[in-house]
Formats: structure tokens, C-alpha cells, sequence
């Protein structure tokens, strides 16, 4: 038996191992790539951004690996650390900003049956779905109205209101059982003290995907600050290199690279709060 | 179950409905005129992301007070000038190392020449290299000899007083056979040098006439300002170091460092002799001032603010044409500046108008995709003469940012849907057709028929556009599309078909050499776009198959032709050339504005005679000189020079088309910035595109005995070593009367626009790089272009 | 049928005004805001298809018929119900393979946050590690950027939902005598029917963000088979269709209304 578990286990590994491999690829090539200095940059992708095609070969470490690029960004770009304030600042308001808003709506859609409920989260699910681009100029006009053009608002106020964590929390919350709700009514509990007592513990799992499925989103954000933002004294990190020619090469890898850090901690964090979310759930009757 | 869900749909239904009506009016109609309350003193400041400025102007737009310019008339327009200087018996001096010196002894108002007799020696014998005027008077000046090579010339330096007494300098051995090449004077009196190359600092003594090394600089310093103690050093990289000269030790100063870096760092000193990207000179006790394409902005040294006291948008500083050469504060806290351009210096006093508002009550928005000087240099003048205009002019790409051109089309295409799009617009890169299509542009016939007189355009130009009897946009300026060459080969060229005709008669002729100066596929087909371009498109817009056909079929046998027996050593060279352009600027050589030129190869036809034909893209009036000088060569005298076209149509590429919006609301004032940009002033100014304006292009071939502009001379010469080291070139002359003439009629002849579709031309060239490498027929390659561009007619 | 109000005073259950109330009360910040910035907004939207672009005169459903009848826009449909039929089983599968074999080992936190990281990643670098590698943009590269890109949410949220299958009930299950292929057909498989939901829904929104990657690789008009909605979607905006980018937005929000509403149904209708 033992035997055949172990077996098990190391298959297991090696499968997800060799996925890991695989699925690390690129980020393997951005972070060596952020420490090649331009010299070598240029004779690895000179083809690819002459539109010739691939790389001409890559090394798995840089033949004169260099912090250069790290130190040009660093310390010599103060406009990188503005930006950096603005997407913590901008992606932590908007996170707790559907905090407060986004995870009672998903409560009230996972526990109580209105009549309707259903096809209002529908619409809430339809609305999420549509690309930026074609709801582009509808936001902006509204957005001017309300003056709220060119100021972190206009981006934070209608992330903050998207479907996207009522989404995902409805899905933490639905596991809940709908017993434990009725039991704790029936023991007098108020509604708030059920949402806040219960639902919360519980539907951690829901609230933990949705924070970090939706920092990752967030962090990354570029369409709409493109559109709403024009001070670019406001601008998130993410528009740092919208897109990378060469001349910036080893400067946006490198941003890239620093840009993915925050990121990783936040899903370490995640991670923690999403297995106590589920190991909570297992609960006995 | 499905009961509930129906009617739960039903009522949602009704819901959404009633909030939808309630919605649509807060949406809005879309034409909401934006009113911006606050006084943006200086936009462009915010949009650089110059966090640390504080305005010392208010914030809101019942302010008042600003600087305004006056010109002030100089006798003469010095060649080579060495800023403002200011004595210190209140005399004015500025500088010249090519002529007698300007000076004003009424702080300004006027000037005078002064001749000195020694000065007039000096400049027989030797060349200036640099030259700084102390307060008292005394002039120090660097030299080179006349006459043999400059390597090898005798180097002086020299500082003359008043009274013509001379104290001559040995250069320092540390110098290692280098010489002094900037010369910089204290208010207090002293006098500093810097050698080629050197980051050391001497300092005059002119007692005994001797160097002594004063200070050990980090990089060279090409600026040096002073005041009190206080000494400002500049690289050419925007570093600037403070020193205080009592203490002998470093000031830090990281307010001002962090500013210059932000706001200077891009730009290196550019332009000829003393042309400052940015300026450093000192105001009161312990203040300096720094000039620069921002404007003008204040700091006390070791202080925590910078003000801006002139905004760089608002005045001549940021005229694209105009290069700063030096300033000065003078009495009542105003400013002389020395600007010059490429005909001759102009001096600008700033004076304080405490009534005017702030900020100019009128205001439009204009727009470019990517930086148009001619629209700046408009602006610059517009502003200048109209006080109370503000251009916010706005640039959807932005040099060095790296956001696509769809995303800033997507912006303004937002922005001119929610009534805030700009007044006038710059069309080059934006979908014209899809704008005049929905009505988006002004109708500028009516605008057009009262520009006469001076303002009068060629008419053939602006013909080309008109669109059932509209006129929506007029370029600029143009390019012709030409090839020039000996007249036996170049005679019987009228169009893509003869023009192959022709390469391939040079080509038998001539089995190994050089034929059209075009070395890769790309490169040929472009070039056959210049004038081919319009055969792609039929009148109503969709495209010609069949002139298509025709179009790869002429190109590819000029290719075949051009490629044949090219001996490789060319190709080599350009693909070097290319690389070299892609790493150093992110594009190709053949999207530069040199790589269509039709005068990159000019020196090599005369020399080697090859290439045998100069083809491309006639970009200005010095191009049109270089042909001309190039018939003034031995065995060149039968050169001509002919304008591409098809069916008889000779081509131009129209560059910075201008449109107005047609929902402006400030009609007269875009249409004066359209007048100003299409007027005799902004047009004979250009440096790149013809002029479209007819007395501005006239105005371009005017003599001008002061820079040996006249008929038939030289005044400048083009000249380079070969891959030997022999030198090759020519000197470049004026053109006489004939030549004149004939340039004039070249442009009465343009008759076809070259039609900026890019989709379709990016098409062309790509699948056309397959034809002419022989991976497919022509007929492939045009059912593949049909291909890719029916998505974009689909759409 | 009844009037509106009357379905609000037909009932008296104290149970149910409580929880309509605390429905509302709970939902009122979210919804307002959707309100605000996300319907009325669309609403401008749905408003904008029964007008022309610029001008704003009513045409009725003229720009419906322009859309349906439009080459461009038949092609952009068929590639991206191509492109979603064959991602999202693809990536929906693979994720759940995975985390399977996620189960079975111990330290799942590494491979999760490593299959998380091309999230992170920003997309311009994305796109320029695709140039590195591929020759040529095609299809395939398409897939691949997008299994690769979600692969992480996927695996980490059916992690999360395998974890959460009762695990008593699997034991009772076995105690029962039920094999291990009944086990997951009958227990496990229901209980990951809302992770699936979820899962699905996620991936189709992502699979509209595929598009940015796309045009960094291969420009506005990328070969046939790229062409996806999304691109038409920015091509008619840069050319001022306003309109018909109106309309054919409205027809895919219909078309994924009716979408949605079917798994939701399917998704119920197991529970």
C-alpha cells in the first residue's frame, strides 16, 4: 500500500514538476533578461524585433550578467517609484472597496431567495463579462459627469463596483450551508451578526480567490487608466511600458520582474487564508 | 419554479427600464462643453509629471500676471553669438566670434555694433573656437589659426582688454596636446577654461598669463553660471553640480538636481556652436535661473522649491525652431533672451504685465499624433502675437513612451465623442478617410478662398484634396517623389513602367554597378510607393487589381534589375546601416525621414558615379540645391532632374495636414492657427517640407548676400571620405535664376496626392517583400494583399 | 398577471419580508454603484446601436442588419466561438488534472503560486516572450498564451473546491461499500459543480482579455484566423463605427445572457 502511494506521490510530482517547468518558461526568460545589459539584449532579439521571427537563442544565465538595469530603474527613475505608490495605492482602494461593497451584494445573492435575485445576478454576470473597449466610451461620459476625470476615482470608483468579486464571493458563499444560516436565525441571531459570525469564516475561500484573482487583475490594469487617466503623474505602474521596443528592453524586464513581486506575495498570503477557509468548511453538523 | 422566474423577470425588467431612463440622462447626450474651472497654469508642466514645481502664478483663472514677449530690433544678426553678457558699468554686450559685437548701454532697448580694431585682427588670423566677455570688460578667446589642417593649427588663448593690451595663455601640458574649447566668465571677474574633452577646470590668471588647474569635475562640463560664491556647473547631460567657491566644496542641491534630470535629461546639447537645450544664469543674491525648452524656472540655491517663472508653452522657449543661446535678467526684473533660428537671432525682452490674466481667456486644443514642429512653431507665434491665446496642444504619441497608436486613437476618438476633442488636429497617422467619412472635419474651402495675397497657397497642392467640392484638409508641407540623374537615362522616365525600363537599360549597360542607391527589398518597394501608391486605389476606394498587378510587376523587375550583379559590399553596408537604426532608435532605416531621401546618395554620384540614379523623396529646399550643385560637377553638367508620377500626374507626399473639428466652438481662433501655419511666416521657416505657401516658397530662394546665399555661389559644401578614405563630395551652390524657375514650375506641376492609407500599404510592402524575393508571382501576391486588406474593407 | 406591488404584498411570511429586506439592505451600496457605472453605462451602450455614430439619429435596427451582414464580423464570431470551444474545455480539464494530482502530494502551495505567476506577469512582457519563442503569430499561439496565462486560478480554484468535497460523506461512501469510480461520479462531481461554474465563467471573461496580448504580437489585423471579436471591437472603434460597435456589443451581451442563463439552469437544476 505504502509502496503504491509513494509511487503515486512521485508520479504526481514529476507530472506537475514538468508543468511547473513549462508554465515558469517565460518568466524564466524575463527575469535572466533583466540582467543582460543591452548589448547582449540586442543580439538575442534584434530578429524578433525586426520582425524576423524568434530569438536568436537564449542562455540560461546571461553571459555578463548585470544590475545595471536594475540600478537605472531604481535610482536613477524617480518617476518609477510614483508609479509604483499609485498602483498599491489605486489596487489596495479598490480591494477594499469591494470589500465593504462587493461581498455584502454577494451575501445577499447566495442566502437570500428574492424573487428576481436570480436574473439580477445574471445581468451582474453578463454586465462583467463585456470587454472594456466597447464600454470605453459609455464610462467616459459618465465618468465626465461626474467629474471624476483624471483623478485616481476614475479608476478605482468603477473597479470597485464591478461584478467581478460579488462573483467569485457568491461562489464561497453558496458553500455554506444553508442550515447553519437557518439555525443561527432560529437561535435569534440577527442578519448582520449571520453575515459577519458565519458567512464570513466561512465563505473565506470566496473572499480570499476574489482578493487575489482580483489584485493580479487590478495590478495589471491598463486600459483604463489609459483612457481616464491623461496626468501622467497618476498613472499605475502597469503603464510604464505598454509596450516594449527595443531601446527599453532590459528596463521593462526588469520592471516586469519588480512589478511581479507584490504579486507573489500576495497569493503567498492567499494561499494560507484560502486553505483555512476550506479546512473551516469541513464542519460537522 | 418557472412561473417565479418570469415574472421575477418581469419585474427586473421594469426595473432596469425605469433606471435606464433616468441612466441615459445622466450619460448624457454627449456634447457636454467642458468648462475647466481651474486655472491650469501650466498643463504641459502637470503632463511632465514636474511634481516638485510650485507655481508661483495662481491656481485659478482670475489670476493675473504674466511675463509677455517683445522683440527687440538688433542692427544686425550676429552669426555666431555667445549669449548676453552684462558689465559691470550696466552695458550690454553680445558677443559674436564671427563679427563685431552688439552691445546697448540703455539695458536693452537698443544696440548698436561696436567695432574692435584688435578684435577685427584676431578674426583674420584665427578661428574662434570660444569667447567670454568679463565684467570688466577684458575678452577671453580661444582660437584656432586659419588655413592648413585643424589638427595640426596653431592654438591661442587669449585674454584682450579694453584698451587692445593682450595676455596670452600657454595651454596646460595636462591638457595632452588638447585645447581650450570653453571659456566661462564669473560675475566677479574671474575667468575659467575647459579643454576638449577634459573634465578639468582651469582658472586665468591674467596677471602673469598663466593656467592653474582649479577644479576636477566628474564629467565635461559644457556650462558654467555664477553667482556671488556660488558657481553652476552643467554637463551636456543635465547633471549640474553646485560649488561653492569660498568653502571650495560641493553644495548640494537635490531639489534642483532631481528637476534639470526630469525635465532635461532627454535632450543633450544639440545644434551648432552654443545652442543650449537649457540655459543656467543668475538673478539675485544666491538665485539662479534656468532657461530651457519648459520655460523659465527660479531656485535659490540650497532651497526646497522650484518656481516657474515663464511657462515654456506660453512663449517663444518652446518654439521647435528656435534655439536658445543665452539670457540674462536685467533691470525691474525682466529678461533679454537670444534665441536664433536658422536664418538669424532674434532678442526677446520679458516684461512682467501684472493686468493680463494669467492665463489666456482663450484657450483651443490641438492635436498631433506624433510631434509636429511646424504645428509648434505655428502655436509659438500664435501665442506671441495674441496674448491672450493658449494652444493646449496635445501629442497622442509621445517621444520615447511606448503607447500604441490605437490606444491614442481610442483616447481621441473618446475625447472628440464626449465634446472635448481638440480644435484642430494634425492628421498624419490618424484614419482620415473613417473622420471625413463621419463628418468629424470642417469643410476649410470657405477658409481657403479669403487666403490670398500672401497667404495664398498653391492651388494644384490644395486641388488634390477636394472631395465632392469639399475641402476637409490642406498639408503643410510636401515632398516631391523624383529621381535625378543624366539626362540620357532620365529623359524618358514618366511613370513605374518606364522608370523599370529604365533601371533595367542602365542595367545591361552596366552589369556591376550601382544602379538606384537601394539595397534591400523593403527599400524598393517603398520607393515605388511614393509614386505608385496612387495606382493601388481606384476612385471610388476599393482597389485597382489590375493597376495592382501592374504596380508589383514594374517593381519587381526594378529590383530584378537593381539586384543583378549589385556587388554585395552594398548590401552588407545597408543591412549595417539598418540594424544600426533599429537599436539606436527602434525603427527601420527606410522609416526614417533620411532613408527615402533622394539626396543620400548625392556624393557618391559624383564621385564614383555610382549609384547611377538619385530616386526618392525631395524633401526641401536644400535638397533641391544639392541637385543643382551636383550638375556642377565635372561630367555632370547634363544632370536633370524629373517629378515622379503615373498617367502623366507628377506625385507629392503631403505631410502635417491639417484639420478643424468640425463641432469647434473657437472657430476663429483655430482658423488664425491655420492661417499662421499656412502663412508666409511659420512656412518659410520650416526646415523639413516644401512650403505650400507660394510666397513663402518664393521667400526660400531669396538671396541673402550675408550668408552667400546668391545665385550661382556656394555657400556650404557636402563632403565625406569613402570607404578608401578619399574625401568625395561637393560644395553646394545657390541656384541662379533659371534653376529657380525651374524649381517653380516643379511644384505648379504636382498634381496626385500620395494617399496615406496604412493598412493597404503595410499589406503592400509586406506580401510585396515575398514577390520580390521570388517566393511567389505577382498574381499570388496580389490575391494575398486582397486578403489581408479585406478584413479592413469589411469592416 | 398580477400587478407588480401585489407580489410584494401577497407575502406575509414574516421570514420572507425579513429576508427580502435584508436582501435589499445588503445588496443597496453594490447595486447602486453598478448602477451607476456599469448598467447606465450600457444602457448609453444599447442606446448607441439604434443610432448612427457621430450624428446621433435614430435608425431604428439598421445597425443590427449592418452588423449580421458584415464579413468582418462573421469571421470575428466564428474565431472566437472557435477560440472558446476549444479553450475552455481545454483549460478547464487541464486544470482539474492538475489539481487532482495536486491533491496527492503535499506541498501544493509551490506549484500553485508557480502556476499563478503568469498571471502576474505584466501583459507587454507577455507578448515579447511570445515573439521571443514563436516564429510566427497563429492560432495555436493564441491557445497557448491563454492556457498558460490561467492556468493558475483554475488549478488553485479546483484545489480549493476538491478540498471542499465533505469528506465524511465519502467516508460514509465508502463504509457503504461504493468504489472509487462511484465515489467521484456521484459525490465528488456534484459537489464540483459550482467550482465549475466558476471556473467557466472566469475563463470566458479572460478569454476576451486574451485580446491585448494578441494585438502586441501581431498588430490590428493579424492573420485570418486571429481575428477575433475584440479586434473588430478596436478596429470599428479607431474608425469611428461607433455604432455598429454599439450593436454588436448588445448582440454578444444577448448571446452570453443566454449562455449563462443555460449553465445556470444545468447548475441548478443538478443541485
Amino acid at each position: 500500500m505504502k509502496l503504491f502511494e509513494g509511487i503515486e506521490k512521485g508520479f504526481c510530482n514529476v507530472i506537475l514538476g514538468i508543468l511547473c517547468v513549462i508554465i515558469l518558461i517565460p518568466v524564466f526568460l524575463l527575469i535572466t533578461g533583466s540582467f543582460m545589459d543591452s548589448y547582449e539584449l540586442s543580439d538575442y532579439l534584434l530578429p524578433v524585433f525586426m520582425g524576423a521571427g524568434g530569438m536568436n537563442g537564449w542562455r540560461l544565465m546571461p553571459d555578463y550578467p548585470t544590475f545595471q538595469n536594475y540600478k537605472k530603474l531604481l535610482f536613477e527613475t524617480p518617476q518609477f517609484f510614483v508609479l509604483f505608490w499609485n498602483s498599491m495605492k489605486i489596487v489596495c482602494c479598490i480591494l477594499a472597496g469591494q470589500l465593504l461593497v462587493g461581498v455584502p451584494g454577494a451575501w445577499a445573492f447566495a442566502v437570500y431567495r428574492v424573487r428576481g435575485a436570480k436574473s439580477l445576478f445574471l445581468l451582474y454576470e453578463v454586465l462583467m463579462l463585456l470587454p472594456f473597449q466597447v464600454m470605453m466610451m459609455s464610462n467616459y461620459l459618465t465618468l465626465k459627469r461626474l467629474s471624476l476625470l483624471d483623478s485616481h476615482a476614475a479608476v478605482i470608483l468603477p473597479a470597485v463596483f464591478s461584478a467581478f468579486p460579488v462573483f467569485l464571493s457568491y461562489g464561497g458563499f453558496r458553500r455554506i450551508p444553508i442550515q447553519l444560516v437557518e439555525a443561527a436565525r432560529i437561535d435569534g441571531a440577527g442578519e448582520w451578526a449571520i453575515f459577519t459570525k458565519i458567512g464570513l469564516p466561512l465563505g473565506k475561500s470566496g473572499l480570499v480567490s476574489a482578493l487575489v484573482l482580483g489584485f493580479l487583475e487590478y495590478w495589471n490594469m491598463i486600459e483604463q487608466p489609459m483612457a481616464f487617466l491623461s496626468d501622467k503623474t497618476l498613472w499605475p505602474l502597469s503603464m510604464f511600458f505598454p509596450k516594449i521596443t527595443i531601446n527599453q528592453a532590459g528596463a521593462s524586464f526588469c520592471a516586469s520582474v519588480i512589478m511581479l513581486i507584490p504579486a507573489v506575495f500576495v497569493f503567498l498570503a492567499g494561499q494560507d487564508a484560502l486553505e483555512a477557509g476550506i479546512i473551516y468548511s469541513g464542519l460537522k453538523e | 419554479m418557472k412561473k417565479m422566474i418570469f415574472k421575477g423577470w418581469k419585474k427586473i425588467l421594469i426595473f432596469t427600464l425605469m433606471t435606464a431612463i433616468i441612466g441615459s440622462f445622466l450619460t448624457g447626450c454627449g456634447r457636454v462643453p467642458v468648462v475647466k474651472g481651474k486655472g491650469e497654469v501650466s498643463d504641459n508642466e502637470i503632463l511632465n509629471g514636474e511634481k516638485d514645481v510650485k507655481e508661483e502664478d495662481a491656481a485659478d483663472s482670475t489670476a493675473k500676471g504674466r511675463y509677455v514677449e517683445q522683440e527687440i530690433e538688433l542692427p544686425m544678426s550676429p552669426s555666431r553669438p555667445v549669449g548676453i553678457v552684462k558689465l559691470s558699468d550696466g552695458t550690454l554686450v553680445i558677443p559674436d566670434k564671427e563679427g563685431p559685437r552688439l552691445i546697448s548701454k540703455d539695458g536693452g532697448e537698443t544696440w548698436e555694433t561696436d567695432q574692435q580694431g584688435w578684435f577685427q585682427e584676431i578674426l583674420n588670423d584665427y578661428y574662434i573656437i570660444d569667447m567670454a566677455v568679463l565684467p570688466n570688460g577684458d575678452t577671453v578667446i580661444a582660437g584656432s589659426e586659419h588655413g592648413g589642417d585643424w589638427d595640426t593649427a596653431e592654438k591661442i588663448l587669449v585674454l584682450v582688454k579694453e584698451d587692445g593690451t593682450k595676455v596670452s595663455f600657454d595651454m596646460p601640458p595636462s591638457l595632452n596636446n588638447g585645447y581650450i574649447n570653453h571659456i566661462f566668465a564669473s560675475d566677479s571677474g574671474r575667468a575659467f577654461a575647459v579643454g576638449l574633452g577634459s573634465d578639468m577646470i582651469y582658472e586665468l590668471n591674467p596677471e602673469d598669463g598663466s593656467m592653474k588647474e582649479y577644479l576636477k569635475t566628474e564629467s565635461i562640463m559644457a556650462l558654467a553660471a555664477f553667482s556671488g560664491h556660488t558657481m553652476i556647473l552643467c554637463d551636456t547631460r543635465a547633471n549640474m553640480w553646485m560649488y561653492d567657491m569660498d568653502t571650495e566644496s560641493y553644495i548640494e542641491d537635490p531639489v534642483w538636481k532631481d528637476f534639470m534630470e526630469e525635465q532635461y535629461a532627454m535632450n543633450s546639447f544639440s545644434g551648432g556652436d552654443n545652442a543650449y537645450e537649457f540655459y543656467v544664469f543668475p538673478g539675485e543674491e544666491n538665485t539662479f535661473y534656468l532657461a530651457g525648452k519648459k520655460g523659465l524656472h527660479r531656485h535659490v540655491a540650497g532651497g526646497s522649491a522650484i518656481e516657474q517663472v515663464i511657462d515654456g508653452t506660453l512663449s517663444s522657449f518652446s518654439s521647435p525652431l528656435l534655439a536658445l543661446q543665452g539670457m540674462v535678467m536685467i533691470e525691474g526684473e525682466q529678461f533679454l533672451t537670444l534665441f536664433s533660428d536658422y536664418y538669424k537671432s532674434k532678442l526677446v525682452r520679458y516684461v512682467y504685465d501684472p493686468d493680463i490674466p494669467t492665463v489666456p481667456g482663450q484657450r483651443i486644443k490641438a492635436y498631433s499624433l506624433k510631434e509636429n514642429d511646424t504645428l509648434r512653431q505655428a502655436i509659438s507665434v500664435l501665442q506671441s502675437a495674441d496674448s491672450d491665446v493658449y494652444v493646449d496642444y496635445q501629442i497622442g504619441v509621445q517621444e520615447g513612451s511606448s503607447t500604441t497608436r490605437d490606444d491614442a486613437l481610442k483616447k481621441l476618438n473618446t475625447e472628440i465623442m464626449s465634446g472635448e476633442g481638440p480644435d484642430i488636429l494634425i492628421l498624419d497617422g490618424l484614419p482620415i478617410d473613417s473622420y471625413v467619412e463621419k463628418g468629424i472635419l470642417k469643410d476649410l474651402g470657405p477658409l481657403l478662398s479669403e487666403m490670398t495675397g500672401s497667404g495664398a497657397l498653391f492651388e494644384n497642392i490644395t486641388d488634390a484634396f477636394i472631395k465632392d467640392g469639399k475641402l476637409y484638409y490642406i498639408p503643410a508641407q510636401v515632398s516631391l517623389s523624383a529621381v535625378a540623374g543624366h539626362e540620357k537615362d532620365v529623359a524618358g522616365i514618366k511613370d513605374l513602367a518606364s522608370f523599370a525600363d529604365a533601371v533595367e537599360t542602365l542595367r545591361r549597360e552596366n552589369p556591376e554597378k550601382d544602379i538606384l542607391g537601394l539595397y534591400s527589398d523593403r527599400m524598393v518597394l517603398k520607393m515605388c510607393a511614393l509614386s505608385g501608391e496612387v495606382m493601388w486605389k481606384k476612385e471610388d476606394g476599393t482597389i485597382d487589381e489590375a493597376l495592382l498587378k501592374e504596380f508589383y510587376t514594374q517593381a519587381k523587375r526594378i529590383y530584378d534589375a537593381q539586384m543583378d550583379g549589385l556587388p554585395q559590399k552594398y548590401i552588407d553596408k545597408f543591412n549595417e546601416l539598418d540594424t544600426r537604426y533599429w537599436t539606436d532608435f527602434g525603427y527601420r532605416y527606410d522609416e526614417s525621414d533620411y532613408g527615402l531621401s533622394m539626396i543620400k546618395n548625392t556624393m557618391e554620384f559624383c564621385a564614383g558615379k555610382e549609384p547611377m540614379l538619385m530616386v526618392g523623396k525631395l524633401d526641401n529646399d536644400y535638397d533641391y540645391h544639392n541637385i543643382i550643385s551636383v550638375k556642377r560637377t565635372d561630367g555632370n553638367d547634363d544632370v536633370i532632374l524629373q517629378s515622379l508620377g503615373e498617367k502623366g500626374n507628377c506625385v507629392f507626399v503631403p505631410a502635417s495636414m491639417i484639420g478643424i473639428s468640425a463641432s469647434t466652438e473657437k472657430e476663429e481662433t483655430a482658423q488664425s492657427l491655420v492661417e499662421i501655419m499656412l502663412g508666409t511666416q511659420v512656412q518659410a521657416m520650416m526646415n523639413y517640407g516644401l512650403p505650400v505657401n507660394k510666397e513663402a516658397f518664393e521667400k526660400k530662394m531669396e538671396d541673402n548676400a550675408e550668408q552667400n546665399k546668391v545665385e550661382g555661389q556656394s555657400y556650404a559644401g557636402m563632403y565625406t571620405s569613402d570607404e578608401n578614405g578619399v574625401g568625395i563630395g561637393f560644395d553646394i551652390y545657390w541656384p541662379d535664376a533659371k534653376e529657380k524657375d525651374e524649381f517653380l514650375s516643379l511644384m505648379l506641376g504636382l498634381k496626385s496626392a500620395y494617399i496615406n492609407d496604412l493598412v493597404l500599404e503595410e499589406a503592400v510592402i509586406e506580401e510585396g517583400e515575398a514577390l520580390l524575393q521570388g517566393r511567389r508571382n505577382v498574381d499570388e501576391t496580389v490575391l494575398a494583399v486582397m486578403e489581408k486588406v479585406s478584413l479592413h474593407m469589411a469592416e | 398577471m398580477k400587478p407588480f406591488w401585489r407580489l410584494w404584498k401577497k407575502s406575509h411570511c414574516t421570514w420572507r419580508s425579513r429576508e427580502r429586506r435584508s436582501f435589499l439592505l445588503f445588496l443597496a451600496p453594490s447595486f447602486l454603484g453598478v448602477l451607476i457605472f456599469v448598467i447606465f453605462p450600457f444602457m448609453d451602450v444599447v442606446k448607441r446601436s439604434f443610432t448612427t455614430a457621430v450624428t446621433s439619429e435614430f435608425v431604428g435596427a439598421a445597425n443590427y442588419r449592418t452588423v449580421f451582414a458584415n464579413e468582418a464580423f462573421r469571421l470575428a464570431v466564428k474565431n472566437t466561438a472557435a477560440f472558446t470551444i476549444v479553450c475552455i474545455p481545454l483549460l478547464v480539464v487541464s486544470g482539474f488534472i492538475a489539481a487532482v494530482l495536486l491533491s496527492h502530494i503535499s506541498s501544493s502551495g509551490a506549484v500553485k503560486s508557480f502556476s499563478l505567476l503568469p498571471m502576474a506577469m505584466p501583459t507587454a512582457a507577455v507578448a515579447i516572450v511570445w515573439e521571443m519563442i514563436f516564429y510566427k503569430p497563429s492560432f495555436s499561439v493564441l491557445v497557448i498564451s491563454y492556457i498558460w496565462k490561467n492556468i493558475g486560478y483554475t488549478i488553485v480554484l479546483w484545489f480549493a473546491g476538491i478540498l471542499a468535497v465533505s469528506k465524511e460523506t465519502i467516508e460514509a461512501a465508502q463504509m457503504d461499500g461504493a468504489g472509487g469510480i462511484r465515489i467521484f461520479r456521484y459525490i465528488i462531481l456534484p459537489d464540483l459543480k459550482g467550482s465549475l461554474f466558476t471556473i467557466v465563467i472566469l475563463s470566458v471573461l479572460n478569454s476576451f482579455k486574451i485580446y491585448r496580448e494578441a494585438y502586441l504580437v501581431a498588430g490590428s489585423y493579424p492573420p485570418k484566423d486571429m481575428y477575433l471579436l475584440q479586434h473588430l471591437f478596436n478596429n470599428w472603434f479607431v474608425n469611428l463605427e461607433l455604432d455598429k460597435m454599439a450593436a454588436a456589443t448588445v448582440c454578444t451581451g444577448v448571446v452570453l445572457f443566454v449562455m449563462i442563463f443555460i449553465l445556470q439552469k444545468l447548475w441548478d437544476n443538478e443541485i
